[in-house]
């Protein structure tokens, strides 16, 4: 081996002096100012090898600044080589470029956009990002490549971690700013909310508020031009007011200018000082005199904008329309024109509001928004179809009178339209289902004659014929002319079927000679033609009719008729008819074939219809049919199988309403006509579970498993075992508690009762808001409210409860709980204890007692609370004689109640009570003595409430 | 808009950051403390400074700092840290009707953060704010003063802080008439107001006017819903910055006007918005068992 030959000592340095340092210093920021960054690389290299191995000198500084030359002169490979060597010489924890270094690596990797690269990058940013003051430059960084990379999981985990980060510099807001759109981009929009509420605060933006609103309206415009209204919206929600937006931007920009001016002053006295014995002010100053510059300019950018609440109202309101939420679109386009009526975006916004308008089919608004579009700016492109717009929809609503009139102003405002034919036909149509044929005929003739190649032609002709057809016998010439005219014009029209129709009616009602014959031929020729006919339906029933009403002396041929009248009903009823139409011809077929006692033709009938009719409202009407028909025949099992069918396509299905009611028949169907005592309930219970679980199959489910313990419920009660009954249903209540959506309507309805009555108050809430909600339209449209309502007095709302019972009663009058509504706005009224509403409630208890739908139980809650209004009016009694008055009213209620309504034992025992209570109210113990021993020696009130509380001792029976 | 362009990278290079060194890791810690940031950079915890006669002195020796040293207030940059976790909840409380349990929540924050008040950043204001919407609604006027003074002191603007005037508006006495009380809430509800400010007011006039007793006229009745839907709606649609618990409290409340005028859809919609304003908050809980309603 040969020795180690000693290091040859080093080159000596050349002497270079400040002066020349501090110039090549000099114009190496220069040169970084004029963006030639080949030369300030050149510079800074030169002054390098000036210094030398200089310990004096900010050697980390430039050999950093060499690879940022490189990279901001887009020479990356270079860069990323510079930025190496820096952290080579200066590594993470001596270096104070370290991190900077390895964010300029990370850069300079990801402009090179190789795989390799990429995951370089992804090293050098994380190692960057450990530095809090370029967390979020490089967490940025790092989640764009990882998304580059389809590690969303991993990107999104860094874009959290940047919702931590302390926006200061104007670098850090710039990048907030991208993660806002990265954010959006993932969907996440419950971080891209908090992300947004929490940089308005941070003190980069407040400084550079005015360019961060420029900057995220950008982003929501990017986001809406892909159909991302919720990311947009969220945007352009956080985004302050105008007004709020220039005030915190100048605060911050007078601070700003303070701080500069400090700076430059602390600069220039450091100005002949060599490199290394400044201070940072110059760099500080560097910093903020560029973010200055930028945040008057975009200052000056806002202040010129003068509309800006106006824009964003509108960008709001048009996400929100795509969003398909128009109540909130409504209310920014609105707010838009009428309090920024000047904006640009003003007429947009009219426009807006009356398209939304025309979705929500809201003519009345339509209507006047149309008017005022017109009267504000009558020379806009889309006048016309902004007015006809309007007439269309009230087309569609039916409002006659208002079309005719809205027509004709179209008419006088638009002499010249294109559309006149469209204005005229529609001023006849209107005095057409007016009735007002007189006004309608000129109308329509004159529509015939100018308008020959209109579209609505063809209507134009059936009209005619249809307006001399609805006048009756006094125009059957007219008729009989017009209705050939159409048939001659369009023998093959879409109302042809429907023309023929009422010609044979017209047969039909001939007096003068039997057209029998003649409707048949005609009739059935057609239908032979024209199976697909929309008037098929009417004309099977037409052709019933007349073979019901045909006559014959020969017994068979008579038969023959009857029997063809029904083959043509049951057409009928298989035709793809309106419900009237289909209706009529079951009830005619079944009424014949009751008369005939032809039982298991209709239970054939019905069962057929309700296979092939499943959805049709009269399923309910053929299950009971079948029931009647097959019971007659002694066939229970049969009946119960036709049923359990029936409930097949339907018993999974929370929102079907008819199931309840076919598992009522069903249960009807099971129970034998004997005592209750005599019948076995276990078998029965057993077949009922069998016939449900047949009809339930594999869709078995929380839906049905709460049914078959409805169906053994009702199947209880009706064999008077009320606790079973009881049991089940408080079953059905209890487990489905938390999760209300799985029960039907019926189902809410009755766990909403048995909660209530519970005291689970947050739970039977729950079911009646889901019946609030999802049911507004069936049979337990007014459950929900009611239930709200006695909610709401149980939590001793009493104002609440009544205005809720009031709307309900209003909505849904003479609905399904109108008797327990009313009760609940008369309880409500008594504890809220107005004096003028209690005389109003007494008169109002008064009336309805006598109302003959309240009779039994609630007659009896009636008298309680007439006595109970009694008893609240002698609280405020002028003087003792009109309060033991009032006492003893509320006392004769009570009385009345105990003995006349014995059979209700919870309202009895309530009478009793109250009795007592009035009774010690008005200092006689005797009476009220009485009254609660005789609620005890009633035995029928043992199992109620005030008996067990009577029998634990009353506050002032011992 | 066009976009402006950013200041990104352009400054001169040879520049060094400001240091804002701030002690964390690249997974973030759950809750940032609440720091004030000075302006050379460094950071003090709140714990570890006291205000006295209005000097911040720091008690005891911390990283950076030495005991006894005074921090002068033209030295501190902002504050920094996340939000006090009690403050959405507490927003939420006060404005489901709670305002009792709300303060019990927010007095602690108050005087957590009362060193904080007067420099940028601070969560003291947002504290503040809804501490006096509280007493008011409590009926404590006393109290509703004394905040609202301090709030006032704390912001740079001159004159009372345009929260005293909500403040003054939820407390008319219970004598007033409710249509004096609207018209109060009303003059609140206006784009002059800050946003925070008018979103308040359209929340309690919304409340109010659901207090109204119910129309028998069917078209009347509807007009009143009307307009008490657009109360709550006003908040999201208007005046939407002032603040995601109002936003969401608002948009839960409007949605059972929604669901009333059978739009289920949209009441769905404003649900889910709702949920994704109020997270951790008792808002966010009722909010996703009404979705589950809705649904």
């Amino acid at each position: 081996m040969q020795a180690q030959k000693p290091a040859p000592a080093p080159a000596p340095v050349p002497f270079v002096s400040p002066a020349t340092l501090n110039r090549l210093f000099s114009e190496a920021e220069a040169a970084f100012a004029a963006k030639e960054y080949d030369k300030a690389v050149a510079k800074i290299q030169e002054l390098l090898k000036d210094l030398g191995p200089n310990k004096d000198a900010p050697l980390e500084l430039l050999y950093f600044n060499i690879g940022l030359g490189y990279l901001l002169g887009g020479k990356a490979p270079e860069a990323e080589e510079a930025f190496t060597e820096c952290l080579k010489r200066f590594p993470q924890g001596k270096g104070e470029f370290a991190s900077r270094c390895y964010l300029g690596v990370g850069r300079a990797c990801i402009l090179q956009d190789t795989p390799e690269k990429k995951e370089r990058a992804i090293e050098a940013l994380k190692l960057a990002a450990l530095d809090p003051r370029y967390r979020s430059e490089a967490g940025l960084g790092l989640g764009q490549v990882l998304l580059d990379l389809h590690k969303r999981d991993e990107a999104m985990v860094v874009f959290k971690s940047l919702m931590g980060s302390d926006i200061r510099s104007p670098a850090q807001t710039t990048a907030a700013v991208e993660v806002i759109g990265l954010l959006a981009d993932t969907g996440k929009l419950e971080d891209l909310i908090a992300y947004l509420d929490r940089l308005i605060n941070q003190s980069g933006v407040r400084d550079a508020i005015a360019w961060y609103t420029n900057q995220v309206i950008v982003h929501g415009d990017e986001l809406v031009k892909t159909e991302a209204y919720d990311a947009a919206l969220a945007i352009y929600r956080s985004i302050p007011t105008r007004g709020q937006i220039l005030e915190t931007q100048k605060v911050a920009l007078e601070s700003q200018r303070k701080d500069v001016k400090t700076l430059e002053a602390r600069v220039a006295v450091e100005q002949n000082l060599p490199i290394n014995k400044r201070s940072s002010a110059s760099d500080y100053l560097n910093n903020l005199k560029p973010a200055v510059d930028l945040a008057e300019k975009a200052l000056a950018a806002i202040e010129e904008k003068k509309d800006l609440d106006a824009a964003l109202l509108m960008r709001r309101g048009r996400c929100l329309y795509y969003l398909k939420r128009y109540e909130e679109a409504l209310l920014c386009f609105r707010t838009l024109r009428l309090k920024h009526g000047t904006a640009e975006d003003a007429q947009h916004a009219a426009y807006a509001e009356i398209v939304i308008m025309s979705e929500l089919k809201d003519t009345a608004q339509i209507k006047v928004l149309c008017d005022a579009y017109l009267r504000k700016y009558p020379a806009a492109d889309n006048t016309e179809q902004v007015a006809t717009l309007a007439g269309e929809l009230l087309v569609q609503s039916g409002k006659w009178a208002d079309v005719g009139k809205f027509y004709r102003d179209l008419e006088e405002k638009f002499p010249k339209s294109a559309n006149m034919d469209r204005y005229t036909y529609y001023q006849a149509v209107s005095f057409f289902y007016d009735a007002n044929f007189k006004e309608s005929g000129p109308i329509f003739a004159k529509f015939l004659k100018n308008y020959p190649s209109s579209p609505l032609i063809e209507k134009g002709y059936y009209f005619v014929a249809m307006s001399n057809f609805l006048q009756g016998v006094n125009r059957y010439k007219e008729t009989l002319a017009s209705i050939k005219e159409y048939l001659s014009r369009y023998p093959e029209g879409n109302f042809a079927g429907d023309m023929r129709y009422r010609l044979a009616f017209i047969d039909y009602n001939d007096t003068d000679e039997d057209q029998t014959d003649k409707i048949i031929r005609d009739l059935t020729s057609f239908l032979i033609q024209h199976p697909q006919d929309q008037s098929v339906g009417s004309m099977y029933c037409l052709l019933a009719d007349t073979y019901k009403k045909k006559k014959s002396q020969l017994p068979d041929e008579l038969a023959r008729f009857q029997s063809l009248a029904i083959e043509n009903y049951k057409k009928a009823v298989w035709s793809e008819s309106p419900e009237d139409v289909v209706q009529y011809a079951l009830e005619a077929a079944t009424s014949m074939m009751q008369e005939n006692k032809d039982w298991t033709g209709i239970a054939a009938l019905h069962s057929e219809f309700l296979e092939k009719k499943p959805n049709s409202s009269l399923v309910l009407n053929s299950i009971t049919w079948i029931v009647k028909t097959k019971a007659r025949e002694g066939k229970v099992d049969e009946a119960a199988e036709m049923v359990a069918n029936a409930l097949k396509p339907r018993i999974g299905n929370p929102a079907s309403e008819q199931v309840e009611l076919l598992i009522d028949e069903l249960v009807k169907t099971l129970v034998p006509r004997k005592k209750a005592k005599d019948v076995d309930i276990d078998a029965l219970d057993k077949q009922l579970i069998a016939i449900l679980n047949k009809a339930i199959g594999t869709q078995q489910n929380a839906t049905t498993n709460a049914r078959l313990y409805y169906a053994r419920a009702r199947l209880a009660q009706l064999l008077k075992r009320t606790e079973i009954s009881d049991q089940y249903l408080k079953g059905v209540a209890t487990i489905n508690a938390k999760d209300p959506s799985v029960l039907s309507p019926a189902l809410l309805a009755v766990s909403g009762d048995i909660l209530l009555k519970d005291g689970k108050l947050e739970d039977a809430e729950a079911m009646y808001r889901r019946l609030s909600d999802r049911f507004t339209d069936g049979n337990y449209a007014d459950a929900g409210p009611m239930g709200l309502g006695y909610i709401a007095l149980a939590r001793n709302k009493p104002a609440e409860a009544l205005r809720i019972f009031e709307e309900s009663l209003d909505k849904n009058p003479g609905m399904s709980r109108f008797k327990e509504t009313t009760i609940g706005k008369l309880q409500a009224i008594i504890e809220i204890g107005d004096p003028k509403a209690l005389q109003e409630a007494e008169k109002f208890a008064k009336e309805t007692v006598g109302d003959k739908s309240f009779r039994g139980e609630y007659a009896g809650k009636l008298y309680l609370l007439l006595g109970k209004i009694y008893r609240k009016q002698s609280e405020k009694a002028d003087g003792p004689d009109a309060k033991i008055e009032l006492l003893k009213q509320a006392y004769a209620n009570y009385q009345h109640v105990y003995i006349a309504y014995k059979s209700t034992p919870e309202i009895c025992a309530e009478a009793y009570w109250q009795a007592y209570e009035t009774a010690t109210e008005m200092g006689n113990k005797t009476y009220a003595d009485e009254n609660l021993q005789a609620l005890l020696a009633d035995p029928k009130l043992k199992n109620t409430e005030r008996y067990k509380k009577a029998s634990a001792g009353a506050p002032d029976s011992k | 808009m066009t976009m402006i362009p950013s200041p990104h990278i352009s400054r001169s290079a040879l520049l060094a950051c400001v240091a804002a060194a701030l002690p964390f890791g690249w997974a973030r810690a759950a809750e940032q403390p609440i720091s004030l940031v000075l302006q050379n950079g460094s950071s003090i915890n709140i714990a570890s400074v006291v205000l006295q006669n209005g000097a911040l002195v720091v008690p005891a020796t911390v990283l950076g700092f030495t005991e006894g040293q005074i921090i002068p207030v033209e030295s501190v940059d902002h504050v920094y840290g996340d939000k006090p976790a009690q403050l959405n909840p507490a927003i939420a409380l006060l404005l489901s009707d709670k305002p009792a349990d709300a303060l019990k929540m927010l007095e602690p924050i108050l005087a957590s953060q009362k060193i904080t008040a007067k420099f940028p950043g601070n969560f003291w204001l947002e504290a503040a704010r809804a501490a006096l919407v509280a007493y008011a609604v409590d009926g404590n006027s006393a109290k509703c003063t004394e905040i609202g003074k301090e709030i006032s002191d704390a912001t740079p603007a001159s004159g009372a802080d345009p929260f005293v005037a909500l403040g003054r508006a939820l407390l008319m006495p219970a004598s007033t008439k409710p249509q004096e009380r609207e018209q109060a809430l009303r003059d609140l509800v206006t784009s002059d107001q800050p946003a925070d400010v008018s979103a308040y007011a359209a929340i309690y006039l919304g409340n109010l006017l659901k207090t109204y007793k119910h129309n028998p006229d069917a078209a009347e009745a509807l007009k009143m819903d009307a307009l008490n839907m657009d109360a709550y709606l006003m908040v999201p649609c208007l005046f939407p910055s002032g603040g995601m618990v109002l936003n969401a409290v608002a948009e839960l409340k409007a949605s059972y006007f929604l669901s009333a005028l059978g739009r289920p859809s949209e009441a769905l919609a404003i649900v889910k918005s709702a949920i994704q304003h109020s997270a951790g908050t008792m808002i966010a809980a009722e909010a996703n068992k009404r979705l589950e309603s809705l649904k």
